[in-house]
């Protein structure tokens, strides 16, 4: 288990990380999502070791990460920008991390080639952005990590290459109880992998939930009310739409309860939907001042 | 599965190695060609080719290409710290900093090393049939020697790239701070010569010299050798490091350093990758220290090309124009460094106006010279000897009787209560004085005026020149004056009313002669001074000795000085009669 607590972080008076506290359940695929700015590369930065807070501590299984070899050789990064040296081939870069990591698992590497169709005698600064995301993610699956961390992981993937990465990823996790931390906006493919998310903005972390508590707690309902009739009282909408006489809320709370109300307005058609994960973003940001806003030119 | 704590890791070092093997090929290319190929194209007998090419490397090469290898490995092993990509890679490792940064400082240093001890054993294998124990001992010295010579600018250059956060910055600083010291008590030295009265840079040994590494070993020897007297063919008897203290201390303080920097790395901010200064509390030190030296140097330089305008206040005022217009570059131009951007005038004044006080404080401190520099001289217990400039002949005149100093001292004190007439004085009426005061202790104060001729100091100085000391100085030099030893010796004369010069080589015979019978006869009689500056109408007299001291070796020294005849120097006069048929006392 990964745990935040009152972790603080500023940058030249700026406040990037602002007593942020969140818990990353073992063996989870945990999502964390914000908009641009939030802090969500900076607090991975913090899990990998790479910066240490001006507050709060991180620890992983109970023992701090920061400057801790024994806890950072559980976790795995890949980052948006692929880190190598200038100048080193893949076979080198693998190599290298293969010295460093006890856990390197040579086998798996080489079966995991099948796979990864790259050249290990290519110099990685040649290789194309996805090619070299691609041999990210060979070295770090081959590094038998505890704790997976990945910064926007699948961009510049082509979609073959992301499923099968992704099912890679999620057999670890069901396998072996790896836990995966993904920080992404592809928001839609988060959904089809995350159980666990946690919603930032400016610093802290909004929202930390279950994806199945974070969809139930928030429904999407579209109805048709007779002329004349109002929405019944005592709704939390969060956000409302009409076209013509179809209304769609977005109401917090639970489905039965909702029901229950909306039945006292005599609704003609009421309709009850999930929420996806990007509404659930969009929606609970917005009452966090980061709405989407209608601009007319 | 838990991991041993460990000071060091292979997997970085052999990265490292794979990495920047180019460096280490360059450097072993450049001592193989330096020293073992050297020996072997020069013939001879091969300890002595052996022990010259080492000496020689030692004196012409050896500081230089460690100076810039120790930069170039620094900047190779701790490059990762300069781009976020590199630095996260390596921060994100399951390693302790301190193992991060000694794996990287033993990669910078370990090869080195080793390149060192094999060029040594290339360069030892023509003694397998020629064995040579003085060879042996050279190369060992030249080993510790260049190996402690690496590792004092290794470890200088490992303080600063824990403390810069970019890969311009790093060598830029290496080589400003190997020269700062020295270039700091210059500047101020030179601002003080140019408003304390009496106070002259000329001689005077830089005492922080020390601070500035590559300066201050330039002028070490590393390699001394001594050879048999009277053979025809050089014959070693000794080799030496006569200052192995100094390249000693030198390296202690690089190893120093290098444990520094592991603490301050392990301590390091990985977001200021790509910062001037990586380390915050350092930024206003920087700041202001590059505000002070711009300040300075902008003095120095608009006063060297806008000169002197002769009062006192307005130099003083002026300078002070040029040192704020520095200050004001300095200061702000760091603070953009700093930020990385230009606008950075808003809140800033407070520190640029403390500077400007300091600024105008030095500046008053120097005018009215208030720590009392140049109003001092040394206590006699505290002088070894003094020199003292001539208006002619040699340039400067050896005194160490305790009475000749401490006729100069009075003198001194003399000038300095009554400097008003000195500084009075016009150029026309006065004459440049220079003393410089070899100090016991090894340091020089050195001192220069215009003395007015028509004071009593100036009456003071003929005194000293004419004393008992000075003659014996004047007539006795250091290099034996002799037939033999003279090289070259010219006789000249003006002619104010024709506005010609005549010049006539004497032979070494008639110089030698011309010495002891003219020159020293005056000398002694008192006829012929070293205070008086020659009018338009004179005579002079070059004499050039040249003489070889230790012929195996081949050393040479010079002695060189002219004088003037007057009409007074009746034995140099007749000499001239006699044996060169000219009659000066027509001309004068």
């Amino acid at each position: 288990m990964i745990e935040v607590r009152n972790v603080s972080k500023e940058f030249n008076g700026f406040h990037a990380l602002s007593n942020l506290s969140m818990t990353i359940p073992k063996g989870s695929v945990y999502g964390l999502v914000g908009p641009n700015g939030a802090g969500k590369s900076t607090i991975i930065r913090h899990l990998t070791g790479i910066y240490q807070p001006d507050k709060g501590e991180i620890f992983l299984n109970g023992k701090p990460i920061f400057e801790n070899p024994d806890a950072k050789s559980r976790i795995a990064y890949i980052p948006d920008d692929i880190f190598f040296f200038p100048n080193a081939t893949v076979k080198e870069t693998v190599d290298f991390y293969r010295s460093i990591y006890p856990s390197f698992d040579k086998e798996r590497f080489k079966k995991l080639g099948e796979l990864f169709n790259i050249d290990t005698k290519q110099q990685m600064r040649r290789l194309s952005k996805g090619m070299q995301k691609q041999a990210a993610f060979w070295i770090a699956i081959s590094l038998r990590p505890e704790v997976l961390i990945l910064d926007e992981p699948v961009d510049g993937l082509d979609p073959v290459m992301r499923r099968q990465i992704w099912s890679i990823i999620l057999a670890d996790v069901a396998e072996n109880g790896t836990t995966v931390l993904v920080s992404s906006h592809n928001l839609r493919e988060l959904e089809d992998v995350c159980d666990h998310v946690g919603i930032m903005n400016r610093g802290r972390i909004l929202i930390e939930r279950s994806l199945s508590e974070l969809q139930g707690d928030v429904i999407k309902v579209q109805l048709a009310l007779p002329d004349g009739a109002e929405l019944p009282e005592g709704l939390n909408i969060l956000h409302q739409s009409n076209v013509g006489r179809l209304k769609t809320l977005i109401i917090r709370g639970k489905s039965q309860d909702i029901s229950e109300c909306l039945k006292t307005a005599s609704p003609f058609f009421v309709d009850m939907l999930p929420l996806t994960l990007e509404e659930i973003f969009i929606y609970e940001l917005g009452g966090a001042d980061y709405e989407v806003k209608d601009i007319i030119l | 599965m838990k991991l041993k704590t460990s000071f060091f890791n292979c997997g970085l070092l052999k990265s490292n190695l794979k990495r920047f093997w180019p460096l280490y090929l360059a450097y072993f290319v450049v001592l193989l060609l330096s020293i073992p190929m050297s020996a072997v194209s020069h013939p001879g007998v091969p300890g002595n080719v052996i022990v010259d090419s080492l000496r020689n490397y030692l004196d012409d090469f050896s500081l230089i290409v460690t100076f810039i290898t120790a930069i170039s490995a620094a900047m190779c092993v701790y490059g990762f710290m300069y781009t976020q990509k590199t630095c996260g890679m390596v921060a994100s490792l399951p390693l302790k900093r301190k193992t991060i940064f000694a794996s990287s400082a033993c990669s910078g240093i370990i090869p080195i090393l080793i390149i060192n001890l094999i060029v040594g054993l290339i360069t030892a294998i023509p003694l397998i049939n020629h064995p040579d124990s003085y060879a042996l001992e050279s190369l060992c010295i030249w080993f510790a020697v260049t190996s402690m010579h690496y590792i004092a600018f290794f470890g200088i250059a490992s303080i600063i790239a824990v403390i810069t956060g970019s890969t311009v910055a790093l060598p830029v600083f290496y080589i400003i701070l190997n020269f700062l010291a020295l270039g700091i008590e210059s500047a101020i030295r030179e601002i003080f010569s140019d408003f304390i009265y009496g106070y002259s840079n000329a001689m005077s040994k830089l005492s922080f010299e020390f601070l500035s590494p590559f300066s201050n070993m330039m002028g070490c020897k590393s390699l001394s050798c001594s050879y048999a007297v009277g053979s025809e063919v050089p014959v070693i008897t000794g080799v030496y490091n006569p200052e192995w203290r100094t390249v000693v201390i030198y390296a202690a303080v690089g190893l120093a350093f290098l444990v520094a920097s592991m603490f301050i790395f392990r301590k390091r901010k990985m977001e200021n990758c790509g910062d001037i200064i990586a380390v915050p509390f350092l930024r206003p030190i920087f700041k202001y220290c590059v505000a002070l030296c711009t300040a300075m140097a902008n003095g120095i330089l608009l006063r060297g090309i806008f000169g002197s305008f002769g009062i006192l206040a307005i130099d003083a005022a002026t300078y002070l124009v040029y040192i704020v217009l520095g200050a004001f570059i300095g200061y702000f131009g760091s603070e953009m460094l700093l930020r990385k951007r230009f606008t950075v005038f808003k809140g800033n004044w407070l520190g640029f106006a403390l500077l400007l006080a300091f600024c105008a404080a030095f500046m008053w401190c120097c005018v009215t010279d208030y720590i009392g520099i140049g109003s001092s001289t040394p206590e006699l217990g505290e002088i070894g000897y003094v020199e003292i400039s001539t208006a002619c002949g040699p340039d400067l005149l050896y005194l160490e009787d305790e009475s000749s100093v401490t006729n100069v001292l009075d003198m001194n004190k003399s000038i300095i209560e009554n400097k008003d007439t000195h500084i009075n004085a016009g150029l026309e009426d006065s004459l440049y004085v220079s003393i410089d005061y070899h100090l016991n202790s090894g340091r020089i104060v050195s001192r220069e005026y215009q003395l007015s001729l028509n004071s009593h100091d100036y009456e003071l100085y003929k005194d000293i020149l004419s004393s008992d000391e000075a003659k014996q100085y004047f007539t006795t030099p250091d290099v034996a004056v002799t037939a033999d030893n003279i090289s070259y010796c010219s006789f000249g004369y003006f002619n104010a009313s024709t506005g010609e010069s005549t010049y006539i080589d004497l032979t070494s015979q008639q110089a030698a002669d011309f010495f002891t019978n003219g020159y020293t006869a005056d000398v002694i009689a008192g006829n012929l001074n070293y205070y008086s500056i020659p009018d338009d109408n004179h005579a002079f007299v070059e004499i050039d000795f040249a003489v070889d001291e230790n012929s195996v070796a081949g050393d040479t020294a010079h002695l060189y000085f002219h004088c003037y005849i007057n009409p007074d120097c009746k034995y140099s006069l007749a000499w001239v009669l006699d044996n060169l048929g000219i009659d000066l006392i027509e001309l004068f």
